[in-house]
């Protein structure tokens, strides 16, 4: 079989980690583990040392991920990572053991035959998991049932409120999505619409996995009316009105991607030679991100932001309500973590949609250091990425116009993912009225994705949201600390978290780079700061 | 199987910020074996209609006390209709008028604007729990 070449390799990392480190006393049981993720358009891996010590990262790899047949590429990569010869591929995993020159310095001696590290990978190969929410009320259970397909790593195809109508089940009929999340209703609450929804989801020819996820009360009707149907019944998200009951559904999601998504394309064999699960991407960056809050003192809140050709993912552990004096909260209490997706908001396939909406900006195109981005220059940069996502920039002004939309993923994303202040006017006085999460004091702002690691010194966020223009009722971060996820890891150490909880997220949190400050000033050319982060993480900084 | 208890919707409307009544309020009707959402103060028409949806709820309970009650409450009843809620019951209590208005001028006003029960501040909460027993008795009659 042809296999697709590697892009070379980096000698630097292999050389770092034949070098033979020294003993530490917590260093006695150092673990390997490998990170993959097979994406759309790549398969990515990563070799790390977790366990006690300075986890770090040893090797890396990435190869055009095999559409056809998803376990080759990942062979392939695996194959790089562990230094194994060229006619091995991923069907020899389980008669493999460790070549003696990876992972040398473990204390081991080179004839012990040593087991290959587990693997752990992640799939959004073929679209992601694609979800469509059904609900009642827009801004409770259709929001709640949104909030939970992200945080279980979805994309949403559609979401629909109150009854279904027939332009709406046709949708979905024609969309696809592989899970409808069907919620509404508190436990014994509303009824009827989750009645009639139920009458019209059995007539329709939608033939993917539905949750149901509504009105207790209504489960047994359910399952009687859609006993033709995949039905999956959980626990309701919405129990009591404004409790949020997430992780039931997220879990059934999880299930229903291990049973039914990832078989046929491969997948369910590598599990089976791994024996590890494969978890929707988006799914294990969420995770990674509340590993990281966990378990990194300093981390406790922070944004982070995955900025993609197709969407703007942004991810939040802070709490959505701090209280204050003369501050309500109207509407639902948001989780503490949160994840939310802008399908509109994109650097490649979603560049288009992503001019429609910085068409209605009141931030002057300005860039850092770059030429000023014509409307003209914007509009044929757009339509050219549009069309080939592949394409860079090849002048000043086409890096300007890139760095615009990247800025303008930023604002829009978090801007949608924060909530909102409306000032109210009392006979006692002012107050404000609070809708969706509170950001306002969130100290750290993370970006990952291919243009923030290509671009780690350029002041994204000051870009996105200037200082001197910020406003007011706008619950975006005030003063965030940015920093840049440079070596693109996150994606690989997120399969790792249902494991290595504590190490993941910490070799995370080093690997970051942070952007140097840049005065209010938005026209700071980007190469004239060299604030230098202190780098936790030696090998990392010096070997990649 | 125990009939499930009635739901209803509880909270202070408009931009008042009278907890302490809401508070009393809830705790009496859920000791009433009323199942309770209470959606506390400065709750909008709008949360009353969202709340009471997803609840299923048979009757909102809406309060007033710092007098701008008549602006804050009319237009709820017309809602409910828009929404679907033809049926639900709609109490209102509290200091709803500014001045020595006579109780029964405000009682007349707010049953215009479509409330089935109208209350004044010094009302008996035993009455008002009988009260909405048999009005949502009656409404089920009706059914």
């Amino acid at each position: 079989m042809d296999r697709p070449a590697l892009p070379p390799t980096d000698r630097a990392a292999e050389r770092a980690a034949e070098r033979p480190s020294v003993a530490r006393p917590d260093d006695h049981a150092p673990t390997l583990a490998i990170g993959l993720d097979i994406g759309s358009t790549f398969t990515k891996g990563a070799l790390f040392r977790l366990g006690p010590g300075d986890p770090c990262l040893l090797r890396r790899a990435a190869t055009p991920t095999t559409t056809a047949h998803l376990p080759d590429g990942a062979g392939t990569v695996i194959r790089h990572l562990l230094d194994l010869p060229p006619a091995w591929t991923w069907e020899d995993l389980p008669r493999t053991s460790l070549p003696s020159s990876v992972g040398a310095g473990d204390g081991q001696t080179s004839d012990e035959v040593r087991p290959l590290p587990p693997i752990h990978f992640t799939s959004s190969a073929k679209g992601g998991l694609r979800v469509a929410v059904v609900g009642l009320v827009p801004e409770l259970s259709v929001q709640i049932g949104r909030l939970v397909a992200w945080s279980a790593g979805a994309r949403l195809t559609g979401t629909y409120s109150y009854r279904l109508t027939d332009s709406a089940l046709a949708e979905i009929e024609q969309t696809r999505p592989d899970i409808v999340l069907w919620c509404g209703g508190t436990d014994g609450g509303h009824e009827r619409s989750g009645r009639e929804n139920a009458q019209r989801l059995a007539r329709s020819s939608y033939d993917g996995t539905l949750i149901y996820a509504g009105n207790a009360l209504l489960a047994d009707e359910v399952r009687q009316t859609l006993a033709h149907k995949r039905l999956v019944v959980t626990a309701n998200v919405m129990p009591e009105f404004g409790r949020f009951n997430g992780e039931p559904a997220r879990e059934a999601i999880r299930t229903i991607f291990l049973q039914t998504i990832v078989q046929g394309k491969g997948l369910d064999r590598l599990a089976a030679l791994t024996g590890t699960e494969p978890v929707p991407t988006p799914r294990a960056m969420f995770d990674l991100v509340g590993a990281i809050a966990d378990h990194c003192p300093d981390w406790r809140e922070f944004i982070a932001i995955d900025l993609g050709g197709a969407t703007t993912d942004v991810y939040s552990c802070a709490p959505a309500f701090r209280g204050g004096e003369g501050l309500r909260l109207r509407g639902l209490v948001e989780p503490e973590r949160k994840r939310s997706v802008e399908g509109d908001l994109g650097l490649r396939i979603s560049a288009s949609a992503l001019a429609a909406v910085l068409a209605g900006d009141d931030v002057p195109v300005t860039t850092v250091g770059l030429p000023p981005v014509t409307p003209t220059a914007l509009a044929a940069w757009v339509e050219r990425v549009g069309a080939h996502p592949e394409t860079l920039p090849a002048s000043p002004e086409e890096e300007a116009a890139d760095a615009w939309l990247a800025a303008g993923c930023i604002r829009h994303a978090l801007r949608r993912h924060a909530g909102r202040l409306e000032p109210v006017w009392l006979p006692e006085g002012q107050v404000w009225v609070q809708t969706g999460k509170d950001l306002r004091p969130v100290p750290r702002l993370v970006l990952t994705g291919g243009y923030p690691a290509a671009h780690p010194r350029l002041p994204l966020f000051e870009l996105a949201e200037p200082a001197a223009r910020r406003a007011p009722e706008l619950l975006v971060p005030q003063a965030p600390r940015c920093f840049v996820d440079h070596l693109y890891l996150w994606p690989l150490l997120g399969p790792l978290v249902a494991r290595f909880p504590a190490a993941a997220a910490r070799l995370a949190v080093a690997s970051l780079t942070a952007v140097p400050a840049v005065a209010s000033c938005p026209d700071v050319p980007h190469t004239a700061t060299t604030d230098k982060e202190s780098h936790p993480c030696e090998i990392l900084s010096d070997s990649l | 199987m125990n009939t499930p208890p009635i739901n209803i919707v509880l909270g202070v409307i408009g931009f008042d910020c009278h907890s302490v009544g809401n508070k009393i309020l809830e705790a009496f009707f859920t000791e009433q074996g009323f199942k309770v959402t209470n959606l506390g103060v400065m709750v909008s028409q709008e949360e009353f209609l969202q709340a009471a949806i997803e609840t299923g709820a048979k009757a909102i309970l809406v309060s007033s006390l710092y007098g701008h009650g008549e602006i804050d409450c009319v237009g709820l009843r017309e809602k409910c209709r828009e929404q679907g809620l033809d049926d639900i019951l709609l109490y209102v209590g509290g200091n709803l008028v500014v001045g020595k208005t006579p109780f029964e001028q405000v009682e007349a006003k707010f049953k215009a604007m479509g409330y089935d029960r109208v209350f004044g501040p010094d009302c008996d909460l035993a009455t008002v729990a009988r009260l909405l027993r048999e009005d949502l008795a009656a409404r089920q009659r009706a059914d």
